[in-house]
């Protein structure tokens, strides 16, 4: 976005004046320009070889595994870094030269602005391409599961709304989130409506929408109770905790429950159930794994993203300096 | 689901009258200008009609895509109509162009998949179409400052590629938040958004041509860069459809 032009002799001068000169932002502009376009091409022409590695924003995978089909990447980082200084130098000086001449109007720093957020942007890029990190992806249902940051989170409701043709139109989870104090907050997960906190920093997005063995229906006598991996249940005096369950296909046919029981009385046992299939018990009535309890389950996968508070706040700016502009956008200087 | 003869018949319509005024401008005549009123009405009849069948903004499909883009350049080619031949053909060639390619395409109306439905998405690639469509009108008053090196055109040209900049940049910032929403990210290492990257860079460059002193006595540099920019924005849209495979972007 073009400041109007500045009587910046005085600062023309000394041996790096050219740092600051237009045409060295030109020059880095189209040199962007070229190398970004031939980095589209390599992209597209490596994408099952070197660039396999290369995912979303990633930066680090270009360097992971040096390759010479990654030059245009490795000549933008220094041409960006130069772009950068020279936009930051110009802006400088261009301010500078307006605020000492008297100029008030905040138009005549709408550029400022649009400099400001190309250099905010360059900076969410390099945080964002070095750091961003792609978490694990979770299949939440109606029962409480860890998440990486100590809290659990278990789906609350599924609300789907399917279009005319039974495809899907919208999703709206409800999620009930509880930190380790026990408090429960909800939140609300869907396509484009992630779960977010710091700025868009860490989120928690909808990949999918499931069904999925959340759990293993018991019997023992006429009682049941429904476990699922890390919430146990009770049953005529038992505790019956599940860890492993496994639907048919993994094992054999049938799904199988790896379960561990325990009384007040002391029974401690582990074993494995198919479904359909008992487990006597000393002086109580057999265990029965009656069936796999399966529900609707949201798929999401976890994002950390430094980068995306630093690129909204350069989105901010940018729309500022946009919008700033005013009489600019019809009378060019 | 298939759209009715003529839900068809209107796209068909429009790009009919986009030629009419092709031709009339061709022929210097200074009726143009109302076939191409007309075709916009048919073409905008047609959009609501699709948007109405499928309950949201119709565009997800190359049929769709291609009709937005034709649209957005017979919408600035009438709102900046000039009848120099070079600059009225210039875009109406384009708009026809887009308008042959979006009839070709099969016209069967889609549903909006579950990422599409969010206000991000009307505003982000209408506002792009417009961008593009206004450096399309700066790279037609670089045209005709070739034919006549009247310096207006040089004006011109500069406004074109200014406000176009700016759309586009409004453009990228739906763009990106949509990103985040929708991905977790803003940016990704897709050819569509590369490509998005690189107008960015050659229009940011380009408007600050005027103010570079040792490029005062070339003027031809800047219209030179306008059709470059076309180039470009064709790349963008066209080539990154279709010539450079997997894609985050699908028309």
């Amino acid at each position: 976005m073009p400041s109007e032009p500045e009587p910046r002799a005085a600062t023309r001068s000394g041996r790096f004046a050219w740092l600051r000169s237009e045409g060295l932002g030109l020059l880095c502009g189209q040199a962007t320009v070229l190398l970004l376009g031939v980095g589209s091409l390599v992209l597209a022409r490596t994408r099952d070889g070197a660039s396999a590695e290369v995912a979303m924003d990633d930066l680090t995978a270009f360097f992971r595994v040096p390759s010479p089909w990654h030059a245009w990447l490795y000549l933008l980082v220094p041409v960006l870094g130069l772009y950068a200084l020279n936009t930051l130098l110009c802006t400088w000086d261009s301010v500078l030269a307006k605020w000492r001449r008297g100029v008030r109007e905040l138009s005549a720093y709408a550029p400022a602005l649009i400099h400001l957020s190309f250099l905010l942007a360059l900076f969410a890029h390099g945080v964002g391409g070095l750091w961003n990190r792609e978490g694990a992806t979770l299949a939440i249902g109606p029962v409480w599961q860890p998440l990486a940051d100590g809290r659990q989170v278990r789906l609350a409701e599924a609300r789907l709304e399917p279009l005319p043709n039974s495809q899907l139109k919208s999703v709206e989870a409800r999620l009930e989130l509880r930190d380790a104090a026990g408090r429960i907050v909800e939140e609300r997960l869907g396509y484009n409506q992630p779960v977010s906190s710091g700025g868009g920093a860490r989120l928690l997005l909808l990949s999918k929408v499931d069904r999925a063995a959340t759990g293993a229906r018991f019997a023992s006598g006429s009682e049941r109770c429904v476990a699922a991996e890390g919430a146990p249940c009770s049953i005529a005096g038992l505790r019956v905790e599940l860890t492993g369950l496994y639907e048919s296909g993994h094992w054999g046919q049938v799904p199988m429950a790896v379960v561990h029981v325990a009384s007040a009385d002391g029974l401690d046992d582990g074993f494995h159930l198919l479904e359909g299939q008992e487990r006597r018990l000393p002086g109580r009535a057999p265990l029965r794994f009656e069936r796999l309890e399966v529900s609707t389950v949201v798929v999401a996968r976890s994002r950390t993203a430094p980068g995306n508070p630093w690129a909204l706040g350069s989105a901010a700016l940018l729309v500022a300096g946009l919008a700033l502009m005013g009489r600019r956008w019809v009378r060019l200087a | 689901m298939a759209p009715s003869p003529t839900l068809t018949a209107l796209l068909q319509a429009a790009v009919a009258a986009y030629g009419l005024a092709w031709a009339l401008a061709a022929l210097g005549n200074r009726w143009a200008r109302a076939p191409l009123a007309a075709g916009l009405a048919l073409q905008l009849a047609w959009t609501v009609w699709r948007g109405c069948a499928i309950g949201f903004f119709p565009l997800t499909n190359k049929a769709e895509s291609f009709s937005a883009g034709a649209f957005a350049l017979a919408l600035v080619a009438l709102v900046a109509w000039n009848p120099a031949r070079p600059f009225a053909l210039t875009q109406l060639s384009l708009a026809v162009a887009a308008g042959v390619t979006a009839a070709l395409f099969p016209q069967q109306l889609d549903f909006a998949t579950p990422l599409l439905r969010t206000v991000w998405y009307p505003l982000h690639v209408p506002i792009s179409f417009l961008a593009v469509s206004t450096w399309v009108a700066a790279a037609a008053a670089g045209v005709c400052w070739w034919a006549d090196r009247d310096r207006a055109w040089l004006a011109r040209v500069d406004r074109f590629a200014l406000w176009g900049f700016g759309l586009w940049s409004a453009s990228m910032v739906c763009g990106g938040v949509w990103g985040v929403l929708a991905w977790g990210a803003y940016f990704m290492w897709d050819p569509k958004i590369i490509w998005s990257v690189i107008l960015w860079f050659h229009y940011a460059s380009f408007v600050h041509l005027r103010l570079t002193p040792s490029l005062q006595a070339r003027p031809w540099v800047r219209p030179a860069l306008a059709l470059a920019g076309v180039a470009w924005v064709l790349v963008a849209t066209v080539g990154t459809s279709f010539f450079f495979g997997r894609s985050s972007h699908a028309f």
